[in-house]
């Protein structure tokens, strides 16, 4: 991931987020990046450098909160969870996110006719 | 709203930042144990896996980013500049000393000036809707000077304006007298306005006790009632709870105390701020003429010794309302066209009454000239850290190749300077404090609102203003020029040492610039203190015709009540002068109508053989003998009044030397005959004087007709001393109180304080001129030794290569002060075609001089030369002893 494409990046990753939160419950760190790499069928590698601005900056906005609690190795690990804006927030991004899908699929789906008759 | 919320969290980590830390360091230890199991689960040995675990996580860059989205990494970096700045000025106690007393200067005089600015151009008068009070005066282009602009309204006027106007709510009446009010302990004199009943609803205030008058009580014969000031209130009554219920002895009569006003009370100043009426006391005023007798009816309707205060309709402007009053001036001089002949009215606003145009001009030209003591404070600051910078290339050097951005680099040089500024502007508050008790000591009189300056939101708030500009004026230029540095090329000079410092630290050119900036704005201030200083000289040259050292003035007023008869107010006025001139001090002593130097009287005469349309004036004054040997102003032709003919008011004149050339020129004026007033009286000239002059009214000479008398209602009592006239104010007193202890005798003055006081705005403007030129002088010196002072130390290799190559001192002086010289020549020419504009605007305020005044631009340039000479002079003289061995072993 370049720097330039970093912000477009961290939208699109505190979706991801949202949404393995939504369906996983509380989760730490690693598990986030594990189910995020899992989910994309490893297309994705999550940095660690990526992920955690993303993580502060949606607790900042209180759609997720954080609390310490034992991992299942039994160590002291930050859980992430998320909040009732939050719930809202993944419904009202996944609209969004259908109906921006929706408009750029319309963009492709005739496929441009010049081209086949073409010799 | 998640917006705030993040920015309110942000700010709150600020304070928990260690605790923070601790906890992302055991979150992401955490992770990296499960990071480095899945690397053993997949392979890895358990010695391998942390290690391994560790750098695909990218650690600390994870960490770093981590930081960066907390908090405010933008406050959190200025934060850090700010400590940065400040230990850098700990670790430069002389630079530090330096730079802030030189921003501290600029900004404290800048602060103290607009103080004064503030407190005379934007304050608010304490009356309702000042923007909509105006005042109302006729005008006769006849007469010279203010009087053509402002002449008293005449009570027929006022109420011909008052019926038929349509720009004004209403308007309001008043005239000013002076009252004695005795009962007290020692009889004073105070100010009383008679006022018509609508004056204070017309200014916009109401009594703090008691009532205003009535409409019946201003409109009759006038009752006996009295509204006081709350100065009056406290001084004569001790503020008593009763004080409505008291009485008051206004030149002997007791009138019923009805309202006191509040303590707040101010009245405008009138004349461009000339007069400034302070009343202590109001009275009624009728404005419904005697309908009695026709003669005293149009004896009332004449007098034109009345001030109209008018407050304009909403949406009126003020030159609909000019327009307005003029239409029906022009009216009442069809209706009248004897009284009103060439006459025409005025309308202005009460802000251009309070305070004069050349006030305004005066101020605004003092606060321009102070800026531009700021700049060249900030030159000299932009100087010095330029000079540090140099000193720092190394550093910056070094941090460009760790990786810092150039605009971080400049963002910490901004920071550091807005520290400087800041700091700065916290010792300028104080000099501003003492600048600002120095202005108000300096200030002339007659200005409103001096007196009252202080540190209030807006001044502060134009501290911070300056402060800021400041900062950014003298931190740009070196910031930027930091962050220019080629990395390579520095760190390599560094390194090598064997660059020429031609390249590095500031360039030659960026230092002549601001020597030739410094001086060209040093020049406009110092060329107004020299044309002021030129105004103030030809004033003081002018002939006041009299000679006002060792004479008191004082005046007295004889009240009608007890001075009823014309043979009292004799009687009193021949034992004063009888006790006076007992007095052994005294060398000689007079009598005159009013104070000299400050009053006019300006009557219609006629010469015989006059056309009956020919309109005449002059300016009539009442005086006893002895008054011109008093006044020292020395008969040119003729001779003075004898005792005789002052006793009894002999119809002979002693004309001014003015007066008589316009009247006859190039005639004997003795034995010609004036008629003089509406009773047609024959007066015949018997002596010249000198023309007088009120400098305050402008610089003409006045032209003026004396009178004998000895039979005077209100009078100045006019003293020459033998020796010094510190004893004789309370010797006159008690002489005038073993006549009548209950008069008091006021404006006791020397007249050298009342000639003096006369050209108080000029001295004002020159005084302040002078300091701040100064200040701008020594500035720009300082700076320009500075720059210098740079470039020998900078040149020191070559100098010495040239001394070795057989150079003379002589040579390396001459060439270290044609490099400051050069500069300063160009800077000069650069300073006079600005000031040149700017000097334009304030030919007001000017006298005797032109504002392109060769002489005076010939001096400033002289000055500045001798200056740089001065400045350079160490400095060369530090180049001329450099060691060629020891500058060539420097390598």
């Amino acid at each position: 991931l370049t720097d330039s494409k970093s912000e477009i990046w961290l939208g699109t990753l505190a979706l991801m987020v949202l949404r393995t939160l939504e369906s996983m419950g509380p989760q730490h760190g690693y598990g986030i990046a594990r189910r995020i790499e899992q989910i994309s069928g490893d297309a994705l590698t999550v940095n660690y450098g990526t992920l955690y601005p993303a993580l502060i900056k949606l607790e900042n906005e209180g759609f997720i909160a954080s609390e310490w609690a034992s991992s299942e190795n039994n160590r002291r690990a930050k859980f992430y969870r998320l909040t009732r804006a939050g719930r809202k927030q993944v419904e009202k991004e996944a609209r969004e996110w259908e109906r921006a899908t929706q408009i750029v699929a319309r963009f492709f789906s005739p496929k441009p006719a010049p081209a086949e008759e073409l010799p | 709203v998640s917006k705030v919320r993040s920015l309110g969290r942000r700010i709150a980590e600020l304070w928990r930042k260690q605790q923070r830390d601790r906890e992302l360091q055991e979150e992401l230890a955490a992770i990296a144990e499960m990071e480095a199991a899945r690397g053993v689960s997949s392979g890895l040995t358990p010695a391998m896996a942390p290690r391994t675990a560790r750098i695909r996580m990218e650690m600390e860059n994870t960490k770093e980013t981590v930081r960066d989205h907390r908090g405010l990494p933008l406050l959190e970096t200025f934060l850090q500049d700010v400590r940065l700045a400040l230990r850098m000025l700990r670790k430069n106690p002389g630079f530090a000393a330096v730079a802030l007393l030189t921003v501290a200067l600029g900004i404290g005089a800048n602060t103290a000036m607009f103080s004064a600015v503030n407190a005379v151009l934007l304050r608010k008068l304490p009356l309702r809707d000042p923007d909509r009070l105006m005042m109302l005066w006729e005008s006769n282009p006849v007469l010279e000077g203010l009087l053509s602009e402002r002449l008293p309204v005449r009570m027929r006027t006022y109420l011909y304006w008052k019926e038929h106007n349509r720009s004004f709510d209403d308007l309001a009446i008043t005239t000013e007298d002076s009252v004695n009010v005795s009962g007290g302990q020692t009889p004073v004199h105070v100010v009383r306005f008679k006022i018509s009943s609508n004056f204070f609803g017309v200014l916009g205030l109401r009594p703090a006790l008691g009532r205003e008058f009535s409409h019946d009580e201003t409109n009759g014969p006038e009752p006996k009632l009295a509204m006081l000031s709350y100065g009056l209130y406290e001084r004569q009554f001790g503020k008593a709870g009763d004080i409505l219920d008291r009485k008051i002895r206004l030149d002997g009569v007791d009138h019923q105390i009805i309202g006191v006003l509040p303590r707040d009370f101010e009245l405008p100043a009138e004349w461009g701020g000339l007069d400034q009426p302070k009343p202590g006391v109001f009275t009624p005023l009728n404005v419904s003429p005697a309908q009695s007798s026709a003669e005293l009816r149009e004896d009332q309707l004449n007098q034109n010794i009345h001030t109209v205060y008018g407050r304009l309709k909403p949406g009126v402007t003020l030159a609909a309302a000019r327009a307005d009053i003029r239409l029906l001036e022009s009216q009442l001089v069809q209706q009248f066209p004897k009284e009103y002949e060439k006459f025409s009215a005025n309308v202005f606003s009460i802000y251009d009454e309070d305070v004069s145009g050349d006030m305004r001009t005066s101020l605004l030209a003092l606060q321009l000239a102070v800026g531009f003591v700021l700049l060249i404070a900030c030159v000299n600051v932009a100087n010095l850290l330029l000079a540090r910078a140099a000193g720092r290339e190394k550093e910056i050097s070094v941090r460009l190749a760790l990786g810092a951005s150039r605009g971080r680099l400049v963002r910490q040089m901004l920071s550091e300077s807005f520290v400087f500024s800041l700091l700065g502007a916290c010792l300028g508050l104080a000099l501003a404090w003492g600048g600002m008790r120095g202005l108000a000591k300096l200030a002339p009189g007659d200005v409103h609102g001096l007196q009252e300056m202080k540190l209030d939101l807006p001044v502060l708030g134009f501290t911070l203003l300056a402060t800021l500009v400041a900062a950014v004026l003298f931190g740009l230029v070196p910031a930027l020029h930091a962050a220019r540095q080629k990395l390579q090329t520095s760190l390599h000079e560094r390194m090598s040492r064997g660059g020429r410092e031609a390249k590095t630290g500031m360039s030659r050119k960026l230092r002549d610039a601001l020597v030739v900036a410094e001086i060209a704005l040093a020049l406009a201030p110092l060329a107004g203190a020299g044309l002021m200083i030129r105004t103030l000289h030809a004033l003081n040259a002018l002939d006041l015709g009299i000679q006002p050292e060792r004479v008191i003035d004082g005046t007295v007023n004889l009240p009608t009540a007890q001075y009823k008869a014309a043979e009292q107010r004799r009687a009193f006025c021949d034992q004063l002068l009888e006790k006076v001139r007992a007095l052994p001090q005294v060398e000689s002593a007079a009598l005159v109508g009013g104070p000299p130097l400050q009053s006019i009287g300006i009557v219609n005469i006629s010469l015989e053989g006059d056309a009956p349309d020919q309109n005449r004036t002059a300016d009539i004054e009442l005086a006893s003998d002895d008054y011109f040997r008093t006044m020292g102003s020395p008969l040119i032709e003729g001779r003075s009044f004898t005792t005789q003919e002052a006793e009894s008011d002999a119809h002979v004149l002693v004309i001014s030397r003015g007066l008589a050339r316009r009247l006859w020129p190039g005639q004997d004026p003795i034995s010609k005959v004036i008629v003089v007033g509406q009773k047609k009286d024959r007066y015949s000239v018997i002596g010249v004087v000198p023309d007088t002059r009120i400098l305050a009214l402008g610089t003409d000479a006045r032209q003026t007709a004396y009178r004998p008398s000895r039979t005077l209602g209100g009078l100045t009592l006019v003293v020459r001393s033998r020796t010094s006239i510190a004893s004789l104010g309370p010797a006159l007193e008690q002489q005038l109180h073993s006549l009548d202890p209950d008069l008091p005798i006021y404006r006791l003055q020397p007249l050298t304080d009342v000639a003096r006081g006369n050209v108080a705005q000029q001295r004002f403007t020159m005084v302040l001129l002078i300091a701040f030129a100064a200040l701008a002088l020594v500035l720009a010196a300082i700076g320009l030794y500075g720059v210098l002072a740079y470039a020998v130390a900078q040149r020191t290799h070559e100098i010495g290569i040239r001394m070795a190559m057989g150079a003379r001192a002589a040579d390396v002086i001459g060439m270290v002060l044609r490099q400051g010289l050069l500069s300063v020549m160009v800077g000069v020419l650069i300073g006079i075609a600005g000031s040149l504009a700017l000097l334009r605007a304030m030919k007001s305020l000017l006298f005797g001089v032109k504002a392109h005044d060769p002489l005076t631009f010939a001096a400033v340039t002289a000055l500045l030369i001798a200056v740089t000479l001065m400045a350079s002079y160490l400095p060369a003289r530090r180049a001329a002893k450099v060691d060629p061995t020891v500058a060539l072993r420097d390598e």
